[in-house]
């Protein structure tokens, strides 16, 4: 008779690292359906492209590191790697910016350092910066449909018309006539509404609500904040089920509602921005919720996280306030990838049973972790 | 430890004792300077340069260094040696020295030379400091260009831009055509690319170095499988 050394109560995990990643994309999608909603089909279309070439790019470096490709496949880690970066760039880029974008992400800042759960930084962040440091002019204005600009179409759902100019922007060469996509395209947008209102802006779901506009129209210009919350409500569902903790979210969150409240002054010269704004008018939700809580490159100690969420947080504030980038969640999570072996270090928890750990530069980097025996 | 160690004494090959891509020495030239062919074989040719002519010089007076003070001494003659490169550089070669910038005089804290200054104090034979120190510096000199090539096909989308800059004053002034540059990827251009594909050509090289260790070893075991014999 077999029986394995068990004692009750032991509530069994169904965790996998391939059911976690499609939580992950499942928080994403109230966020997507309502950009794709306002912004028009290139939202969509710019998360499955680069869904495609990840997962070939992922399939070419596991057959060059001579993995099993179905199994490794299979974790979905490339899958949340591409809707993040599908969403971080603008609609109506061409494809080819997508690939060499997706394939910096996968390639050089995942692969190279040994694949998921090896890389310091977040993939999808890299392949964001690098196409930013590479292609500014591309990567800060891009087209959307006239479908989405027209106010007398208020309740129209995304129509075909504005999925073909979608993919005559996505790939060029589909269209024929050689003209420059932008006479059949009316506007150029801007990242988030942060750059456009000059950092003053009220709140358009409030206006809507006064007014009487409907929420859903396109015409009362809610559209970043209802893509806010539906970041909010995705992340609150990640939450929920425990996906990711509460400490880099709350961090990050209470540190830009902190600065941009003390910094915000009605009257003053400087403008800085509502610190509404600063929550709901830019890429702060998806970005507290999805992009810096990676697993794998934020910082692993509950200390640790407070820190990493309120550097974050606060270097956010510092670039949009301060800096030339329109938006500043990738350098921000970037930075706070830089610092997280450092936070880890110096903010481990006491191992139970045992003085707190010794510091010192010998375990530094992965090394066995000195503790002083009680 | 025996302290010949420190000095290998088998001959210094390009492919083994390559200062960048091995030694990982010098890098900082390397990696600024590395965004066109003409800056890069400009500073490769000057340090190659500094390089011979400072390590000549410690050889010569290998008898009068005394052994306390010798990395005083390597740093005045490196320096003077870099002063005169630089001198050189502007008199015939103004607008490329203006390129180079503070790369230039940094030629002499370059530790890649600062260390073959030492093992030339030691060896005897002044032939083979040249022979040694040119294998060295064309090391060097060969991968700046590699990554110089790559960042400029990269960025630009062409190489050997502004090679009119390499044309020195007696034969007429040079043309600056900075200007009409194309812009392919501007991330080719800035420092971060530049330590991303100098990682890159050391991976090829150890990937390279790794299978030439496996096939030499299956050599060896089927070697040894047929010489083996009962005894």
């Amino acid at each position: 008779m077999t029986s394995s050394p068990q004692s009750p109560p032991f509530q069994r995990t169904r965790r996998s690292t391939n059911n976690i990643m499609l939580q992950v994309v499942a928080g994403c999608i109230p966020g997507i359906s309502i950009a794709t909603w306002y912004f028009g089909y290139g939202v969509l279309l710019n998360v499955l492209l680069s869904i495609v070439f990840a997962l070939c790019f992922e399939a070419l470096a596991i057959s060059l590191r001579s993995r099993h490709i179905q199994t490794t496949l299979a974790d979905n880690s490339a899958l949340v790697t591409a809707v993040l970066f599908g969403l971080t760039i603008p609609p109506g880029l061409p494809w080819w910016l997508l690939f060499l974008g997706i394939g910096f992400a996968i390639l050089i800042a995942k692969h190279i350092y040994g694949g998921l759960g090896q890389n310091p930084f977040n993939p999808a962040m890299c392949g964001y910066l690098f196409l930013l440091l590479s292609f500014p002019s591309a990567m800060t204005s891009w087209h959307i449909p006239n479908d989405a600009l027209s106010s007398v179409q208020e309740f129209a759902p995304t129509s075909l018309s504005g999925l073909q100019q979608s993919l005559h922007l996505t790939f060029p060469f589909l269209s024929h006539n050689t003209l420059n996509p932008i006479e059949f395209v009316d506007g150029l947008a801007m990242a988030t509404p942060l750059i456009e209102s000059k950092m003053a802006g009220t709140s358009k779901l409030l206006t809507a609500w006064q007014t009487d506009q409907s929420l859903f129209a396109r015409s009362s210009e809610t559209a970043w904040e209802l893509v806010n919350i539906g970041y909010f409500l995705g992340g609150a569902f990640l939450l929920f089920q425990r996906v990711i903790s509460w400490h880099i979210p709350v961090a990050i969150i209470t540190t830009v509602m902190t600065i941009s409240i003390l910094f915000y002054s009605p009257g003053g010269y400087a403008i800085y921005g509502t610190p509404y704004l600063h929550l709901f008018g830019s890429a702060t939700m998806i970005g507290a919720f999805f992009i810096a809580t990676d697993p794998v490159s934020a910082a692993t100690t509950n200390k640790g996280k407070l820190v990493y969420g309120v550097i974050i947080g606060l270097s956010i504030y510092g670039v949009r306030a301060w800096g030339s980038y329109l938006d500043s969640i990738a350098i921000a999570v970037l930075l706070g990838n830089f610092l997280a072996p450092l936070l880890d270090h110096f903010l481990r928890p006491r191992i139970y049973g045992h003085k707190k750990g010794v510091l010192g530069p010998s375990d530094m980097g992965g090394g066995s972790n000195k503790v002083i025996d009680s | 430890m025996n302290r010949t160690n420190y000095y290998p004494q088998q001959p210094l090959s390009l492919w083994n004792n390559n200062p960048v891509l091995v030694q990982l020495l010098g890098l900082s030239p390397v990696l600024a300077i590395s965004t066109s062919i003409t800056k890069g074989l400009a500073l490769g040719m000057a340090s190659v340069l500094v390089l011979l002519l400072s390590s000549v010089t410690v050889n010569l007076l290998k008898h009068q260094i005394n052994q306390s003070w010798r990395w005083l001494w390597f740093g005045i003659i490196a320096a003077a040696a870099t002063s005169f490169a630089d001198l050189v550089m502007q008199f015939y070669f103004f607008p490329l020295s203006k390129e180079l910038g503070i790369y230039l005089p940094l030629i002499c804290c370059n530790v890649m030379i600062l260390l073959r200054l030492e093992s030339s104090l030691r060896t005897k034979n002044l032939a083979k400091v040249v022979i040694d120190n040119l294998i060295i510096g064309f090391g060097f000199l060969i991968i700046i260009l590699l990554l110089a090539a790559i960042r400029e096909a990269l960025s630009t989308g062409g190489i050997l831009s502004n090679l009119d800059l390499l044309r020195p004053k007696f034969l007429g002034p040079s043309i600056d055509d900075n200007e009409n540059q194309r812009e392919l990827l501007r991330f080719a251009r800035l420092p971060p690319a530049a330590f991303i594909i100098l990682g890159l050509i050391i991976a090829a090289k150890n990937l390279i170095n790794s299978k030439r260790i496996i096939t030499s070893s299956k050599i060896e075991i089927k070697t040894s499988n047929t010489k083996r014999e009962r005894v």
